[in-house]
C-alpha cells in the first residue's frame, strides 16, 4: 500500500509537466500582448518595449519555457507581471482560502446530501420524498451567482445573521460555502437516495429485518456502508466541479481565493501567475482523486490502490 | 441578459422597500467598496484606477488640481519658469515629513524624479517624466526641473499620479515599496490583505488640515449587486460604479444617496481612417449623421451622461464647449454615401469591449441598428479586453467603441496621445500635419490663452474631419450612506476621502 501510494504520487510528475507545457503554449497562442496590456493604452512604444524586456518576453519561446521550468523545479515561479510580487506569495495568499472554502463546501454538501438522500430513501414515494426531490432539483438548477445574491439578501441584509462579503472571520465562510456546496449536495442526495433504495431491496437487508433489528440499525449499519460506494465516486467528481465553480462564488462574495486570482491573471495576461495557479489547481485535482481512491479502499476491502 | 438577471435580487429588495437595520461601520472608519484590488502602491508603477485611489491618499505631488480643474500648490508653495522657458523652479513647503519621519526637501524631490527616469527602475510610465532632462537642487527647499525643449504644460504634467513624490525609502534595496509606500499624504499605509482590503490610517503629523476620519478601508467587492447590498446593509459607507439600472431605486431610499459626477472621459465610436471606405471624409460624415447620440444617451444610458461633439470633455480647461453633436439626419447621410459612391451602403465590422464601460455592448447594438437605417451593415465583434486591446493596437479594425480620459486635466497630454499622427492612442490612423504642428507649437507657448487658442484649432480640425464620432462624456456613479459627507469624486476619475465626515 505504501509503495502504491508513492507510485501514485510519482504519477503526478508527468501530469504536472504536461499541464505546464499545455498552459505555456496556450498562453502564448491566445491573442493579447502582456506588455501592452500591462503598460496600458497610453503607454509609449518605448514604455511597452521596456516592459516586454523586463518580463523577458522578447526571448524565444523555448528559452522562456526552459527558464520557467528550470526555476520552477526549485520552487521559484518568478514574479507577477502585475504586482511584481513573487508568484509563490500571490498563490500562497489565496490557496488557503480556496482550500477552506472548498472543504467547507464539500463538508456541507456531504452532510446535507447524505442526510436528505437517506431520509428520501427511507420515506420513498411519500410526500417527504417528493419535497426532498423538489429541493434537490432546485439546488441543481439555480445558478451560483443568483443563489449567492439570494442568500446575501436573506441572511445578511434581512436577518443580519452573516456578513455579506470578505473573509475576516469564520462567519464569512458560511454563505459562500453553502452557495458553492448546494448544487453538489443536491447531486449527492439523489445518488444517495437511489443507491440506498437499491440496497434496501437486497436479501441481506430482509434478513436483518427478519432477525428483529430496529430499522435505524438496518439502515445505519447494514445498508448505508454499501450504499455509500457510488456516493464516494460522486463526491470525488464534485470536488473537481467545486474547483471550477469557486470562481463565480469567490467573485460574488469577494472571497480572496485562487479562482478569482486566476481569472484576473488570465484577463491581465499575467503569465507567471496563470502558469503557477493552473499547476497548483491541477495538482490539487490529482490529489483529490487519489484521496477518493483511498476512501474507496477503506470503505470496501476489495478495492486496492493499484 | 445576465446583467439584468443579477440585478433582479437586489431590485426586488429595493422595490419591496426593505430598509434593513444598518450594521454600521465604526464612526472613525470609512469603508469604501469598489470592484478591483490594487496591483501596486508605488506611484512610478501605477497604471490602474484602484491603485490611484489608494496611492493618492498616501502620496502627494508638487502641484495638484482642485475641484474646478485649476492648479493649486501641494508640496510646492509656488513655481515659476525661466525666461528661456527651459527651467521650472519650485519653492517647496517647509516642515513636511514623510510617514517614516525623513524630512521632505529638494533632495527627496530630486531622488523621486530620478527614480522614475532611471531606465533601471523599469517604470512602465517613464514616458510621463521623460520630458524632464535634469533635476537640480538649488537649496534645501528649492528645486528646478529642466527640459530640453520648452514645455508649457509642465506644472499640470507633474500633477500626474505617476509623478507623485515617493519617500527616500523607495531607494532602499529590497524595500518592497509597492507594498510599503511611504509618502507625505494625509493618510499612512497600514495593512493590505490581498484581494480583500487595504487599510490606511490618519497621518497625525500631516502638514495640512487633518482629516476627520481616522481610518479608510478600501474593500474589493467585484460583483456590482453585492456592492449595492453592502451599502444597503451598512457594511460599506461609499461604493463605486453603481449599475445604472439600480439608480432610480437607490435614489428613492433615504438611507443612501447617489453621488453623480461628470468625468473627463469621452466615449466615442472610433473610425479607422485608413480602411476603405472610411478613408473618404464623406463616408465618415455620413456615419456621424446616421447616429443619433441623444437617443443613445436616453435609451441606452438612461440619460445619465452629457452629450456633445468635441473630442475633449467640455469640463477640461481649454476644451471646446461649442461643438454640437453631428445632427441626426438620415437623408443627408444617404446623400453623402451616394456621393462617395455607396448608394446602397456597405458592410463593415465594429469591435466593442464588454463590461469595460457603462453598457458598452448595448451601445454597440444600438449603433448597429441606427447605421442599418442608412444602409451601413455592421457586424459586431466583442473580444475580451486583452484581445480587444491588441487588435486596437494593430489598427486594422474599421470601427471600434473606445474611450479616452484625462488624468491631469491638461489638454496637451491627451491631444498628443489621440490627435498627433504619432500618438499612442491615435487608433483612428488620423494624420493631419497641421494638427501635429499645432501640438508641438502649443507645448512651447507658456501664455495660457494663446495656448488654448492653438489647442482649440486642433479640436476644430478633429471635429471637421471626423476621425472618430464623439458619443457622450461619461458620468461617474458612486453612492454613499446618507450620513457621509465630503466625498470628492474628481472628474479625472479619482476620489478623495480626506474631507469626509460621518455624522
Amino acid at each position: 500500500m505504501g509503495t502504491l501510494l508513492v507510485r501514485r504520487l510519482a504519477a503526478l510528475v508527468p501530469v504536472i509537466l504536461g499541464v505546464s507545457v499545455a498552459v505555456f503554449l496556450m498562453l502564448h497562442a491566445v491573442p493579447g500582448d502582456p506588455a501592452q496590456i500591462i503598460a496600458g493604452q497610453e503607454a509609449s512604444v518605448e514604455d511597452v518595449a521596456q516592459v516586454r524586456h523586463s518580463f523577458g518576453l522578447d526571448q524565444p519561446l523555448a528559452v522562456q519555457y526552459a527558464r520557467f521550468l528550470s526555476r520552477a523545479v526549485v520552487g521559484d515561479f518568478g514574479t507577477s507581471f502585475r504586482t511584481k510580487r513573487p508568484v509563490i506569495d500571490e498563490i500562497g495568499d489565496r490557496y488557503g482560502y480556496t482550500l477552506l472554502l472548498g472543504a467547507a463546501a464539500i463538508a456541507f454538501a456531504v452532510a446535507v446530501g447524505i442526510l436528505v438522500g437517506v431520509v428520501a430513501a427511507v420515506f420513498k414515494h411519500s410526500w417527504v420524498d417528493n419535497v426532498c426531490l423538489l429541493v434537490s432539483l432546485v439546488g441543481v438548477s439555480v445558478p451560483n451567482f443568483f443563489l449567492g445574491l439570494l442568500l446575501m439578501l436573506g441572511f445578511s441584509v434581512w436577518l443580519q445573521l452573516f456578513p455579506l462579503t470578505g473573509a475576516d472571520t469564520a462567519w464569512h465562510v458560511v454563505l459562500p460555502a453553502v452557495t458553492l456546496g448546494l448544487p453538489s449536495a443536491a447531486v449527492i442526495a439523489r445518488i444517495m437516495r437511489s443507491s440506498l433504495i437499491e440496497i434496501l431491496g437486497n436479501d441481506y437487508i430482509r434478513t436483518a429485518r427478519a432477525k428483529g433489528l430496529p430499522e435505524w440499525l438496518v439502515v445505519g449499519r447494514h445498508a448505508l456502508r454499501n450504499a455509500l460506494m457510488p456516493v464516494v465516486t460522486v463526491v470525488g467528481l464534485q470536488m473537481g466541479y467545486l474547483l471550477g465553480g469557486a470562481v463565480i462564488v469567490e467573485t460574488v462574495f469577494a472571497w480572496p481565493g485562487l479562482g478569482r486570482l486566476t481569472v484576473q491573471a488570465i484577463a491581465a495576461r499575467d503569465f507567471p501567475v496563470v502558469q503557477a495557479a493552473v499547476l497548483v489547481l491541477a495538482a490539487t485535482f490529482v490529489l483529490v482523486n487519489l484521496l477518493t481512491d483511498l476512501v474507496y479502499s477503506i470503505l470496501d476491502p476489495r478495492v486496492t490502490l493499484s | 441578459m445576465l446583467g439584468t438577471c443579477r440585478c433582479v435580487a437586489v431590485l426586488a429588495a429595493l422595490a419591496l422597500g426593505i430598509t434593513p437595520v444598518a450594521a454600521q461601520t465604526p464612526k472613525g472608519t470609512l469603508v469604501f467598496a469598489s470592484g478591483g484590488d490594487a496591483d501596486t502602491l508605488d506611484p512610478h508603477f501605477i497604471l490602474e484606477r484602484p491603485d490611484v485611489r489608494v496611492s493618492m491618499h498616501i502620496h502627494e505631488n508638487l502641484v495638484n488640481f482642485d475641484q474646478n480643474g485649476e492648479l493649486k500648490p501641494e508640496l510646492a508653495e509656488s513655481w515659476s519658469v525661466s525666461d528661456d522657458r527651459l527651467t521650472w523652479t519650485f519653492n517647496l513647503r517647509k516642515g513636511v515629513t514623510f510617514h517614516d519621519g525623513t524630512p521632505f526637501n529638494a533632495e527627496a524631490v530630486k531622488q523621486s524624479f530620478e527614480r522614475i527616469l532611471d531606465p533601471a527602475t523599469a517604470s512602465p510610465r517613464r514616458s510621463i517624466a521623460s520630458v524632464i532632462s535634469a533635476v537640480k537642487v538649488i537649496d534645501e527647499y528649492t528645486v528646478a526641473l529642466i527640459t530640453d525643449k520648452p514645455f508649457a504644460p509642465l506644472p499640470s504634467q507633474v500633477s500626474m499620479f505617476n509623478l507623485a513624490i515617493v519617500g527616500p525609502a523607495a531607494k532602499t534595496p529590497g524595500a518592497d515599496y509597492a507594498r510599503k509606500p511611504v509618502g507625505t499624504g494625509p493618510f499612512k499605509f497600514a495593512a493590505w490583505q490581498v484581494g480583500e482590503k487595504i487599510t490606511l490610517v490618519r497621518n497625525e503629523a500631516y502638514w495640512g488640515p487633518k482629516p476627520a476620519i481616522e481610518r479608510i478601508e478600501f474593500r474589493v467587492v467585484p460583483e456590482d449587486s453585492a456592492r449595492v447590498l453592502q451599502l444597503m446593509s451598512g457594511e460599506a459607507d461609499v461604493i463605486a460604479n453603481v449599475p445604472p439600472a439600480m439608480l432610480p431605486q437607490l435614489k428613492s431610499s433615504s438611507a443612501v444617496k447617489v453621488i453623480q459626477e461628470t468625468s473627463f472621459r469621452t466615449v466615442l465610436l472610433g473610425v479607422n481612417n485608413k480602411i476603405k471606405p472610411f478613408d473618404d471624409l464623406r463616408v465618415r460624415q455620413a456615419l456621424a449623421h446616421a447616429i443619433d447620440t441623444s437617443s443613445l444617451v436616453k435609451g441606452v444610458l438612461r440619460g445619465i451622461p452629457k452629450h456633445g461633439g468635441g473630442i475633449e470633455a467640455p469640463d477640461i480647461p481649454g476644451a471646446r464647449k461649442d461643438l454640437p453633436p453631428y445632427a441626426h439626419d438620415t437623408a443627408k447621410a444617404r446623400r453623402l454615401l451616394a456621393e462617395a459612391g455607396y448608394p446602397n451602403g456597405f458592410s463593415t465590422t465594429l469591435m466593442t469591449p464588454t463590461g469595460r464601460f457603462m453598457n458598452d455592448r448595448q451601445l454597440a447594438e444600438a449603433i448597429q441598428a441606427q447605421a442599418r437605417e442608412v444602409g451601413i451593415d455592421i457586424k459586431i465583434e466583442a473580444p475580451e479586453w486583452a484581445t480587444y486591446n491588441t487588435l486596437l493596437n494593430k489598427r486594422e479594425v474599421p470601427l471600434f467603441l473606445s474611450t479616452k480620459g484625462n488624468p491631469t486635466g491638461d489638454l496637451d497630454l491627451t491631444m498628443h496621445l489621440v490627435a498627433h499622427s504619432a500618438g499612442q492612442m491615435n487608433f483612428y490612423n488620423w494624420k493631419n500635419p497641421k494638427a501635429d504642428q499645432l501640438i508641438e507649437t502649443q507645448r512651447g507657448t507658456t501664455d495660457r490663452e494663446q495656448r488654448y487658442a492653438l489647442l482649440s484649432e486642433i479640436q476644430q480640425s478633429f471635429y471637421d474631419e471626423v476621425p472618430a464620432i464623439v458619443l457622450f462624456y461619461d458620468a461617474q456613479l458612486y453612492a454613499a450612506r446618507s450620513n457621509v459627507t465630503g466625498v470628492r469624486v474628481q472628474p479625472n476619475e479619482t476620489v478623495t476621502f480626506t474631507h469626509v465626515r460621518k455624522n
